[in-house]
């Protein structure tokens, strides 16, 4: 059956994901999911892979971690806004949903 | 007067090379607002191809070269990477209106090197028979790595004054490992090695070696469209750095020809190699170099130094400095 739980999901440049994950790791987070991004933010469109992007690393990612409890959310999301999100531009958002083998969050 | 003109007739000449032609057609192409794109996947793949086809390329031959030889012009890379970064700091710290982290943070992509410029031209250089020694691609690393260094460096010394205390550490041990990792170098140090110590002559023939000139001209296409993108940004930051964007490269440039041509005397530098020194010197990084200055100095607006790189400093590099210290040096060497 399905059990509620709580996904995080940030959207920052791809050199800060090894950054962001070991901080979703270090508060809690068991794993994450990868996905290229692209969009317009407040200042650009950032394009996604379709583009080639001269400079490495400034392409976008989408970095979710799903977990049990409300409270580890805000802890990686607090945590990310201090640490990164202090100098570096990206967007933090949760989303409820329904998991399967909650063991595993 | 003379080589005004011969400097005049090769750049009208250039103009129809393959390299820049591409280079003008990609940005011609952004400007049409046109649909054509390359993924991003095909251009990792290219700039592997290049920089692996230089690194085989130059490993083979050092197999036979004095590698002493080198250890002039490597000083003098360094040395050049690192006054280009002090020089920068100085033009930025007299104007008005710039953020001093913008303009330290493009003095360290300008001391940096570019990949694309380097291949550029190896290339003219082969069309034209000019013999440059198999290890110069190999300088690469001296002066693209201390210019980075120096660049963080020195930013966060001024945002310490600034802030009393508010910056991080600078970890230049970290630095080196992100350089050496960067697609562009580990490409190019895998080649040299691979070509150094493994049997690489008939892969290198019969596959690196026929794509290099059209990938490189897939290459230009992808530098010309990203330069017309990128001059939006430009000209949301100060006029300054597009001044410096254009002015840069040929001051940068005639130092690594000067450098370039003590090594001549001192220890036998060959022309060829002094234009390559030379466009070392002129380019400014524009794969590896800007995420690890992103990281480096997180305050700098990557608007202002990605977009004078992009946008000027690399097409200035390619069109102006590679012709210019191309007839320089057959004017100075009397080829």
């Amino acid at each position: 059956m399905f059990h509620k739980a709580i996904k995080v999901i940030v959207v920052t440049e791809k050199f800060l994901q090894d950054r962001v994950c070991s901080l979703m790791e270090s508060c809690g987070g068991k794993g994450y999911t990868l996905v290229s991004a692209g969009g317009k933010g407040l200042h650009h469109l950032h394009a996604t892979d379709d583009k080639a992007s001269v400079a490495e690393g400034l392409g976008n990612i989408k970095i979710e971690v799903i977990v049990r409890e409300r409270s580890k959310a805000e802890t990686i999301a607090a945590t990310i806004m201090k640490d990164v999100f202090s100098e570096y531009p990206g967007i933090i958002y949760l989303e409820h949903v329904e998991i399967w083998r909650e063991e595993r969050f | 007067m003379n080589v005004l003109l011969e400097f005049l007739l090769r750049f009208v000449a250039q103009l129809q090379s393959p390299t820049l032609a591409f280079l003008i057609g990609g940005a011609l192409l952004a400007a049409t607002g046109s649909k054509l794109t390359i993924p991003g996947s095909i251009y990792q793949f290219i700039v592997f191809v290049l920089l692996m086809r230089i690194g085989i390329e130059g490993g083979i031959e050092i197999r036979e070269a004095n590698l002493a030889e080198m250890l002039v012009p490597a000083v003098f890379s360094v040395l050049i990477g690192l006054v280009i970064v002090v020089l920068g700091r100085i033009f930025f710290s007299l104007l008005p209106k710039v953020k001093m982290e913008d303009g330290i943070a493009t003095a360290g992509l300008f001391g940096a090197v570019s990949a694309s410029t380097l291949a550029a031209a190896i290339v003219l250089l082969e069309e034209e028979s000019m013999m440059f020694e198999a290890w110069v691609p190999a300088l690469y690393p001296f002066m693209d790595i201390p210019a980075l260094i120096l660049a963080i460096v020195l930013a966060n010394l001024y945002l310490k004054r600034k802030h009393a205390g508010g910056t991080h550490p600078v970890r230049i041990f970290q630095i080196v490992k992100d350089s050496l990792r960067g697609a562009a170098l580990s490409a190019l140090v895998l080649g040299l090695l691979l070509g150094l110590f493994a049997q690489t002559e008939s892969v290198l023939s019969s596959f690196y070696d026929p794509l290099f000139r059209g990938f490189l001209s897939i290459l230009m296409l992808i530098l010309g469209m990203e330069a017309y993108a990128r001059a939006k940004e430009l000209r949301s930051v100060a006029p300054w750095f597009a001044l410096y964007a254009v002015v840069a490269p040929v001051v940068h440039g005639a130092l690594g020809f000067a450098l370039g041509y003590l090594a001549h005397i001192l220890v036998g530098f060959s022309p060829g190699g002094v234009v390559l020194l030379s466009v070392i010197a002129a380019s400014n990084s524009d794969i590896s170099g800007p995420p690890t200055l992103r990281g480096g100095i997180p305050s700098a607006n990557p608007s202002a130094y990605i977009g004078a790189s992009t946008s000027l400093g690399t097409p200035v590099a390619i069109a102006v400095c590679i012709p210019l210290f191309h007839s320089l040096a057959q004017v100075v060497f009397n080829l």
